[in-house]
């Protein structure tokens, strides 16, 4: 027979087998159990967040931040560069004629002519593949002067060494890897303002690079100028600056190593604004080869380790087309510690 | 029989109403934790007087579009930045650009109140020296250098030189005020 407990009446109580009773029990004890189960989650799970102690996700290592632009440049395409884009279909053509540069030396100054074509059929219809934008010749580096790879060194070859330059200098100063080189540099910075104007070089002092330099001696001075004259009209009296300082380092420094640092290229984007850009600082570098080889001092070629195969900066290497990302800081710093001279 | 039968089930009752009971308590409880905590909400840097210095420093990164990349200043250089003594500050976070940019973020928890004063002091003089530094290298810097945002509440200074200001308040007012 088969028949229901009912527990609000006692009085008058329904007839109940003894094996139904046993199931009633049975169950009653499964339903204590879940819900005993079910509290002790909600008490641990309570108990979890409000504990100070809470497993904390390892914060990452401090690494420089990319912002979106960033990231973007890596992508620009050759429509993108010329900044202008065909509508309706429109065959949109890019010129850029660089003029001859007015320097003087070897006579390396070049004329380049890069063509751009972008098709942008209505529609999305194919478009014509851009021509390579064309090579920037570079001179060679004389062998007197070049600073051949070799063995890599360490930090400590940085301790007596002075980094002297402009804001892309400043880049690497900001870098942190070579933290132990002294470092000469301020945005802005060019080699007539070498002797002119004051530098913030920490705890409230402040001097010229020239006079900074008489503080202590380096056994190895780097200079690196050029962004802030490329587009000086007369390029000769960027070599004159620059050889008076060469002049002043080796009065002031018998014993230092110099090196001059090549000029970095800037890259496709960036020339699209300011023509001929690239041509021109190579031409610059040319005659910058010329400045060690009748000074004595060694030519280290970063822009060319540096550079794409036609020449530039590569996209990603440049927010802006000028200084350098992180990535690129490391590169450059790989080079000035695996071309050292003895 | 009947009657101990009765009883038993009453009993169940009883303690099956009493867990439910607990239950409910407990998640109450929980509820309020969860509030009191502040998980998830927008003021999750800001607890019982203590600011966390690291996550607004992330979370201006994340969402101020910074022209340049933006690089952790190395504590050797600190001094070329500020002109305060680093040991006022009991804890700071100084972001820079690369150098061609005035983009800078610079936080600090301040020993104490006198010293958090002098630290925003220096941060004006920071602003001067920019101003002095980009007027002829890159004139168009100085418009980030016209109203940088810096605040300043107890102990805690940060300053923020963006592009974007308003932004840049509305994420250090969540924090520091």
């Amino acid at each position: 027979m088969k028949c229901d407990i009912n527990v609000d009446n006692p009085t008058n109580p329904t007839p109940v087998s003894e094996k139904n009773s046993r199931r009633a029990r049975v169950r009653k004890r499964q339903f204590v159990f879940l819900l005993l189960a079910i509290i002790l989650a909600a008490a641990a799970a309570v108990a979890l967040l409000l504990s100070p102690g809470l497993p904390q996700v390892p914060a990452e290592p401090q690494q420089a931040y990319y912002p979106p632009e960033a990231l973007l440049d890596a992508s620009h395409t050759a429509a993108d560069q010329s900044g202008q884009t065909g509508a309706d279909g429109a065959v949109v053509t890019l010129n850029t004629t660089e003029g001859d540069s007015t320097a003087e030396g070897d006579g390396t100054a070049g004329q380049t002519e890069t063509t751009a074509s972008v098709l942008t059929p209505a529609g999305g219809a194919t478009a014509t593949p851009s021509p390579p934008p064309a090579v920037i010749t570079q001179a060679a580096v004389p062998a007197e002067v070049a600073v051949a790879a070799s063995t890599e060194v360490d930090d400590s070859y940085f301790a007596s060494t002075a980094f002297i330059g402009d804001s892309r200098t400043v880049g690497l100063m900001i870098s942190g890897r070579l933290s132990q080189a002294t470092f000469l540099a301020s945005v802005g910075m060019n080699v007539s303002k070498f002797f002119t104007e004051t530098i913030d070089l920490g705890s409230g002092t402040e001097s010229t690079i020239a006079d900074a330099l008489k503080a202590q001696p380096y056994d190895k001075i780097y200079l690196a100028f050029g962004m802030n004259e490329y587009d000086w009209p007369d390029k000769s009296e960027f070599i004159r600056e620059y050889l008076r300082i060469v002049e002043y380092l080796q009065g002031m420094q018998p014993d230092a190593v110099i090196y001059i640092q090549s000029i970095l290229p800037v890259t496709y984007a960036y020339e699209q604004e300011h023509s001929g850009a690239n041509q021109t600082l190579a031409d610059l570098n040319a005659l910058l080869m010329q400045l060690c080889q009748n000074t004595g001092t060694y030519y280290l070629d970063v822009a060319r380790s540096l550079s794409d195969e036609y020449g530039r900066l590569p996209a990603e290497a440049s927010s802006d087309g000028v200084h350098l990302t992180s990535a690129y800081l490391e590169k450059w710093t790989a080079y000035l510690k695996t071309h050292t001279v003895p | 029989m009947k009657q101990t039968t009765y009883n038993r089930h009453h009993r169940a009752r009883q303690i099956a109403r009493f867990l439910a009971l607990l239950m409910a308590v407990i998640m109450v409880l929980g509820s309020f934790a969860l509030l009191l905590t502040g998980c998830g909400s927008a003021d999750s840097g800001k607890a019982a007087g203590s600011v966390d210095l690291a996550a607004l420093k992330d979370e201006l990164l994340a969402d101020i579009s910074f022209e340049s990349e933006m690089t952790p200043l190395d504590d050797a250089l600190f001094d070329r930045y500020y002109s305060f003594d680093p040991s006022l500050a009991v804890e700071k976070y100084v972001v820079v650009s690369n150098g061609w940019t005035v983009e800078e973020i610079a936080l600090f928890q301040a020993a104490d109140e006198t010293a958090a004063k002098t630290i925003e002091a220096a941060m004006q003089e920071r602003v001067e020296n920019q101003k002095k530094a980009f007027e002829d290298y890159v004139p168009a810097e100085l418009t980030k250098l016209q109203s940088p945002v810096i605040v300043r509440s107890g102990v805690y200074v940060g300053m923020c030189i963006s592009g974007d200001d308003s932004k840049a308040q509305e994420i250090m007012d969540q924090y520091l005020k």
